[in-house]
């Protein structure tokens, strides 16, 4: 009876293991977040109080909330779009059957090579405004004639920040597409070739449809990198000058692991965690299979 | 003979029994958080292996990067776990641990408290009870190139003023391009920017809170303070607009690499200067005064024991064998750190290692040190240095800006602490 039952759910016994590491990983931390969300829970204190959904009619009032969300979608935003259109510039190059590719492929890796915390170093470095390597490098090509404090001000040491992302993270959109447009048989090149496709022809209507999903994983692995980036942010600008480049990611760390206020830091998790998943379906809806162009 | 010997068998047992007693007071081992790592740390690292000997006493170290300390150590303390017995961590810590409750008071005597400087005792004291044994300090003093203010007939500015007016003769664009070559003046800025502040407030005649916590920096001595230190990079044009940025090292590095002439930092610096270039051609002078004198924001390392610890007895030990006179002194001669006990700078040791003058300014300097204590420390920090940056970026009034995060903090220790 019970060798019966075993294999008639054998491939449920199977997956058991997975299912438990999944929930014991995954779902078991997401359900805490949640639930830690409706305390009042101060570390430093040691006081916890259930408040219910307090925190989060807060959360809707502060205005460091809606500071940093701007900001976030700004980071994000900017650093993902530039990293997917270099990444497709650059996987586009190593494509082809160029001399040195192989050396090329292993340099343009170097950035994804570094740990985040030394990129937010090396561009605090380069970014400075009296011996930072950029300020000598637009000097001399003469494009400016005085140094710039990049990090002084909000707007240019946020783009301070998404330079240092995007240079940081081209690399692994670039391997992500490259592997897509391996994957493409040359026989719809050839044809294109013979039916007298310009480049760019063979590029909006094979390389591009058939790398979709490519695409999708790229996009979605970026966005998720990008919105819990904590690294770059904090050795780069360390969230200043004021809070300008302060995001929800710092803002949670600083809430739940400096301040030990982590019913409230738990509450802006689980807005980000809903914002990260919104984000993900949209990007599944958008880059549907069936939108590709056959 | 045999009477003799029985005697000194006698002896040597006593002796025997006593030394273990003494041996079993103490535990094996305990195990220490220090700020940054020893490698870095030379003085620190000998002083542990001089208590290791002396006392037979294992001290495992674990090191943890300054800036990462206080969450690291919440953690551990929050959950009441007794995995730190003693840790080497900043004044500025004092609240946060003490006011939950995590601290063990050190237990120094009065005449022990003496030794040190005063400033330094009540930075380590909460609430009437001192909490740290001070390993050492950095007070803020003011580092100059001497042979640059000689060119220029120039004397080592001593007030606010002649601080300007040299600084504005030393800032100079060398070849004609439009660009400054060589600035001034330069102050700690990046995370060290509360701290400047608070040293520019202290000497104004300001304060950061009243005996309620509540915040009285944005005072017209803050404003002024505040106003000094934005003047200094946008009016007068002494200091690199890109100081906002720039940390203890970077401003050293500004230093010792001749592209300032004058910079207000800690000690570590001097012994820098020692082992550079600049040996010989830059010396030391006193902050200069503000309209309240030239008392200096004291930063530096402390030991705490921990409440949690089994091993109390031995972390105390521990604590006041690394804020003795030797300890004091290793610090300041193997790694430039400035001495808690002021009366470390009369040994012959310390006027072997460095020139007299220095001695002299460093042991003035650390008898006028403060800091108060305030919970919340980060989060008091963090608005603070952000509305500084406003201040000196020039999106905000030194008034507003100030006056913003009094507000924000009042706000955070009403929410927080119900004050």
């Amino acid at each position: 009876m019970l060798k019966k039952i075993f294999n008639k759910y054998f491939h449920y016994w199977m997956i058991f293991p997975a299912i438990l590491l999944l929930a014991f990983v995954v779902i078991y931390p997401t359900f805490n977040l949640f639930y830690t969300s409706l305390f009042f829970k101060n570390g430093q204190l040691g006081v916890t109080r259930f408040v219910g959904l307090q925190n989060y009619k807060k959360l809707f009032f502060d205005e460091n909330f809606w500071q940093y969300l701007g900001h976030t979608v700004v980071y994000v935003g900017s650093a993902v779009t530039i990293s997917l259109i270099l990444g497709l510039i650059i996987s586009n190059i190593l494509d082809k059957a160029i001399k040195g590719r192989s050396v090329l492929r292993t340099i343009m890796l170097l950035p994804w090579m570094i740990p985040l915390v030394l990129t937010g170093i090396t561009w605090r470095w380069i970014l400075q405004d009296i011996y930072g390597a950029f300020n000598a490098l637009l000097m001399q090509l003469g494009i400016i004639d005085q140094s710039i404090a990049w990090l002084t001000d909000g707007t240019t040491a946020m783009m301070g920040v998404i330079t240092a992302d995007f240079w940081a993270n081209t690399p692994f959109v670039t391997i992500i597409l490259l592997a897509g447009m391996q994957s493409i048989p040359d026989q719809l090149y050839e044809a294109a070739d013979v039916d007298g496709a310009t480049g760019w022809q063979k590029f909006y209507n094979i390389t591009l449809p058939l790398i979709k999903p490519s695409i999708f994983v790229a996009l979605v692995m970026r966005t998720l990198f990008a919105i819990r980036a904590l690294d770059i942010v904090y050795a780069l600008t360390g969230g200043g000058p004021g809070e300008s480049t302060e995001v929800l990611a710092s803002y949670i760390y600083n809430l739940g692991r400096r301040w030990l206020r982590m019913g409230y830091g738990s509450t802006v998790g689980v807005v980000l965690l809903l914002i990260t998943i919104v984000l993900v379906f949209s990007f599944m809806f958008i880059l549907k299979p069936g939108s590709v162009r056959e | 003979m045999r009477k003799l010997t029985i005697i000194l068998l006698a002896v040597s047992l006593l002796a025997l029994f006593s030394g273990a007693a003494v041996a079993q007071d103490y535990a094996d081992e305990i195990t220490v958080y220090n700020s940054g790592d020893l490698e870095h740390d030379p003085a620190t690292a000998y002083d542990i292996q001089r208590f290791e000997k002396e006392y037979g006493v294992k001290v495992n170290v674990v090191e943890v990067p300054w800036q990462y300390q206080i969450d690291k150590l919440t953690t551990v303390f929050s959950s009441e776990s007794d995995d730190v017995d003693a840790f080497v961590g900043s004044y500025f810590m004092l609240s946060n641990f003490a006011m939950p409750g995590w601290l063990e008071p050190i237990g120094f005597t009065e005449k022990e408290k003496e030794k040190f400087s005063p400033g330094v005792i009540k930075a380590s004291t909460y609430k009437g009870t001192t909490y740290g044994a001070p390993l050492m300090l950095k007070d803020t003093e003011l580092y100059y190139r001497k042979d640059l203010l000689e060119a220029e007939g120039l004397e080592v500015p001593k007030t606010w003023d002649e601080l300007v007016n040299v600084a504005k003769k030393l800032t100079k664009d060398k070849d004609g391009d439009g660009n400054i070559d060589q600035y001034g003046f330069a102050y700690l800025g990046a995370d060290k920017l509360g701290f400047t502040f608070r040293t520019f407030l202290y000497q104004s005649g300001g304060e950061m809170f009243d005996e309620n916590l509540n915040p009285v920096f944005n005072s017209s001595a803050g404003v002024k303070a505040l106003t000094f230190m934005r003047d200094l990079i946008n009016k007068h044009q002494v200091t690199p607009n890109g100081i906002i940025s720039m940390g203890e090292g970077n401003v050293g590095d500004l230093f010792i690499s001749g592209k300032v002439a004058m910079v207000e930092s800690v000690p570590p610096l001097h012994h820098r200067i020692m082992n550079s270039d600049l040996s010989g051609k830059a010396s030391l002078a006193l902050a200069p005064e503000g309209s309240a004198g030239n008392t200096s924001y004291l930063d530096g390392n402390v030991i705490y024991v921990s409440s949690f610890s089994k091993k109390k007895k031995t972390a105390k030990a521990f604590a006041k064998f690394m804020s003795s006179y030797e300890s004091s002194l290793h610090e300041l001669v193997r790694e430039g750190n400035n001495s808690p006990n002021p009366n470390v700078f009369d040994d012959p040791r310390v006027k072997e290692k460095y020139p007299e003058k220095w001695v002299n300014v460093m042991q003035e300097s650390v008898r006028d040190v403060k800091a108060e204590n305030y919970p919340l420390y980060l989060q008091v920090e963090q608005n603070l240095r952000q509305e500084i940056q406003k201040a000196l970026n020039g999106s905000k009034s030194p008034e507003k800006a100030l006056d913003d995060a009094a507000a924000q903090i009042s706000e955070l220790y009403s929410m927080i602490l119900g004050i």
